[in-house]
């Protein structure tokens, strides 16, 4: 009787200085996994280029995004999700914030959607994403590229490639935006491939960088769009309730 | 002896306080020890439950385990409904307390008025502290707890800051917002305005459009009984920097101020519609400059904006600020004028070893770099640069901590791993901590001159969940020392407050996508300690009643 007594006592008594928790140690061996793992690829630019110009026998392809900016306090991001059919169809449904939108643009017949209204909207005009891509590879070619250890996206074994160059603005001529005063616009940005091993096809793409705000500090921004389904016979019909607000002519 | 207990009123008392202690058991220690030591808390929760129901003789042991999941029961069933309306909190209420009823007289067997004691009790410990909150209690007492009042989701945390209560020296005020519920004759207001105002006609016009979506700005302080509420003043928003309340899902969208008779007013608009947002994500080889425009503008049309409602001109901090790529201004009386690549003062915080310099140094931050300037008369100038990587960018979330209680301050990096940097005699940086786990984040210290505590959110021990719960650390030998665990997620822009009181510190703090703030402050009464006591007597009652009966027979 006494032993058991003891037993539950124990057990009461480790069970009420558990909550104290554990110290927390420190670390440093994290900050350095991602740096000593990369090596010199001289073709990685090559490769990349390759890449790019095979999708260029794309018709269709899926495109899922998300693009974070870290400022003061927090971590806001922008998720896409939806579909193109090169040359000018777009399904896509963005979340900003807390709200739901989608886009849906046929040439262009281009409208997106607001809490159930439909808006109309100046067409996207470049939907070649990794045409922009080619023009910063092409107008400012990285000093070096590294190659990263294979990894696998969604499903797909990838090799990596990883360089920094120029952080241009729009080389397409679609959409510019002027630099505000006192602010410093990054030079450059950190810019990661992910090229299937399989078919060489480009898979994804990151792109890092940080911008100076005025009175705000730094401001990261991490941008990083997956691309897939190529050449799935996808069928991109007009949203129903767009149509019965707006009349496709 | 539990029946004897349960059947006589004048011991009903008894079965009230062990119906509070069941839930703050549960929620304090069940809860803290699942949550932090994952299955080995489930293993701990249940040997302490084998422990306390084998306390007690076997004849107590059913009423003992009918009435305690009852009790847990209606508890949980309370807590499902809080975030609902009142007149559907109503109606929930009474068809929760017939049910209750019903399922108690079922399985507990005690009278219906005996049930109905238990369930009031309950339900004034929800009106107590909300349930669902009830985790803070190990450490902190809730003050206050404010809710934004809108279905909008806009905004996904209520931004809150803290301004000089100008009756009460020393005291704070808090300002946030609150969800706007349109006026009769309101839109005539702003229709007059668009009219009479040119310069206000366009802000009228989107009022307008976004008479939904609008916030009014106010300011909450201790008055009466609890605490007051009234409209924010321009006077009072002017102690406030743009920033910080206008990071509304920054950059993507703006957030905008109007002055409406004596009332400050926000509505919140997309910074590029989706079709331009769209645009910007196609174009990868040009994205970051876009979106670094993008930044760019947002901040600068949110900061004029709240220049022209509040008249807050200027960006000095401590009396310094950057102009031009040079930091200027006064430091007790010795004129400042050093060039820098900063832009942004995050303050003048003692960061080189007093043995250098008694003197503070002004810390500021650029692209991505973070500069320490010696205001040192006559010798002002740049004496360390800690720079960021892409992987590793160095953001304003920062926190100055004097960690070691020798008045010179570290600085708390929130990179991802987040990083505690010392600046050394010779203007060298020394990484004294780097954490193990990507979600860990610290929010703000609780100053102590032993050396301050560290509030962070912070991931259980034991998890790869990168989920966070509140903790309070000690930098001791290069590791961190828990202080307290308070379990309550979602918790965010954390600020040490001086809002009841101007000496003893308390927390501010708003929490993600439940839109609504809390007041806390460090709970006078242990309960955590007290609950595991009463935990113990209780395990001891049992063996007594176990070995009272054997000496019986």
């Amino acid at each position: 009787m006494k032993k058991r007594q003891f037993g539950l006592w124990a057990l009461a008594l480790v069970g009420a200085t558990v909550l104290s928790g554990c110290n927390l140690q420190s670390h440093p061996s994290v900050l350095k996994q991602a740096i000593i793992t990369r090596e010199v690829d001289p073709k990685g630019v090559l490769q990349v280029l390759n890449a790019i110009s095979k999708m260029n026998a794309l018709k269709t392809y899926e495109v899922k995004a998300q693009i974070q900016e870290v400022a003061g306090r927090f971590n806001r991001q922008v998720n896409f999700y939806g579909t193109v059919r090169l040359p000018n169809t777009v399904y896509v449904d963005e979340t900003i914030g807390g709200n739901d939108y989608l886009v849906y643009q046929d040439n262009k017949f281009a409208y997106y959607r607001d809490n159930g209204h439909w808006y109309p909207m100046q067409p996207v005009t470049d939907l070649q994403p990794w045409q922009s891509m080619r023009a910063l590879l092409v107008n400012n070619p990285p000093k070096v590229v590294y190659s990263l250890p294979e990894q696998t996206v969604t499903s797909w074994l990838c090799n990596v490639y990883q360089f920094t160059t120029a952080a241009q603005p729009s080389v397409m001529g679609t959409f510019v935006q002027h630099g505000v005063t006192g602010g410093k616009v990054p030079q450059q940005a950190l810019y990661t491939v992910w090229v299937d091993t399989t078919d060489g096809a480009l898979r994804q793409i990151e792109v890092q960088s940080t911008v100076g705000v005025p009175q705000l500090g730094t401001a990261s921004i991490d941008a990083t769009q997956l691309y897939f389904g190529y050449n799935q016979n996808a069928t991109l019909p007009v949203p129903e309730d767009l149509l019965s607000q707006v009349e496709k002519p | 002896m539990f029946e004897f207990l349960v059947k006589r009123w004048r011991t009903m008392p008894l079965i009230a306080i062990y119906a509070v202690w069941t839930i703050l058991f549960y929620q304090l220690v069940f809860t803290g020890w699942t949550i932090e030591y994952s299955f080995y808390g489930v293993l701990a929760v249940i040997a302490a439950t084998l422990v306390f129901l084998f306390a007690y003789p076997k004849r107590d042991r059913k009423l003992l385990i009918r009435l305690t999941l009852f009790i847990l029961m209606v508890s949980f069933a309370l807590t499902s409904f809080v975030s609902e309306s009142m007149s559907w909190r109503i109606i929930d209420y009474v068809v929760l307390v017939i049910l209750a009823l019903a399922l108690g007289r079922w399985i507990v067997k005690l009278s219906v008025l005996r049930l109905l004691f238990v369930v009031i009790v309950i339900s004034l410990m929800q009106l107590w502290v909300p349930l669902s909150d009830l985790g803070l209690l190990s450490t902190f007492s809730i003050r206050y707890i404010g809710h934004i009042n809108s279905p909008d989701k806009q905004v996904p945390s209520i931004p809150v800051a803290l301004i000089n209560d100008p009756t009460r020296h020393g005291s704070q005020e808090i300002v946030t917002l609150r969800g706007h519920a349109p006026l009769k004759g309101e839109a005539q207001q702003l229709i007059n305005m668009m009219a009479n105002d040119p310069k206000q006609a366009q802000n009228a016009i989107s009022a307008i459009e976004e008479l939904q979506h609008e916030y009014d700005l106010v300011t909450v302080s201790p008055g009466g009984l609890g605490f007051k509420e009234h409209s924010a003043t321009p006077a009072e928003l002017m102690q406030l920097p743009s920033y910080r309340l206008g990071l509304i899902d920054y950059p993507f969208t703006t957030p905008h101020f109007i002055n409406i008779g004596s009332k400050v007013r926000m509505y919140v608009s997309l910074s590029q519609t989706p079709g331009q947002l769209l645009t910007t994500l196609l174009q990868p080889g040009s994205i970051a400059n876009a979106l670094s425009n993008l930044s760019l503008s947002t901040s600068h049309s949110v900061s004029a904006n709240w220049a022209n409602v509040t008249g807050r001109s200027s960006h000095a901090v401590d009396g310094l600020s950057i102009q031009n790529g040079v930091l200027v201004g006064q430091y007790h009386g010795t004129a400042v004028n050093v060039k820098t690549s900063g832009v942004a003062v995050l303050g003048v915080y003692p960061i080189l070893p007093l043995s250098v310099t008694k003197t503070p140094q002004a810390v500021v931050e650029g692209n991505n770099v973070i500069q320490v300037i010696s205001l040192t008369p006559g010798n002002s100038k740049v004496v360390a640069t800690l720079r960021g990587t892409y992987l590793y960018p160095l953001t304003r979330d920062i926190v100055f901590a004097d960690l070691l209680g020798n008045q010179q301050d570290e600085l708390l990096v929130n990179t991802v791993p987040a990083q505690i940097f010392k600046l050394s005699a010779n203007g060298g940086w020394q990484d004294l901590w780097v954490s193990g786990q990507p979600s860990f984040r610290f929010e703000t210290v609780f100053h102590h001159a032993n050396g301050d505590v560290i509030v962070a959110n912070a991931p259980a021990d034991i998890t790869t969940s990168p989920t966070r719960y509140l903790g309070g650390y000690r930098f001791e030998h290069g590791v961190l020392v828990p202080v307290f665990r308070a379990y309550h997620v979602d918790l965010v822009d954390l600020y040490t407050a001086y809002v009841t009181s101007a000496e003893t510190p308390e927390l501010l703090t708003s929490t993600y996508a439940h839109q609504k703030i809390m007041l806390l402050a460090p709970s006078k009464i242990p309960w955590l300690l007290i609950t595991e006591v009463v935990y113990v007597v209780l395990v001891i009652l049992g063996l007594l009643r176990r070995t009272q009966r054997r000496l019986g027979q």
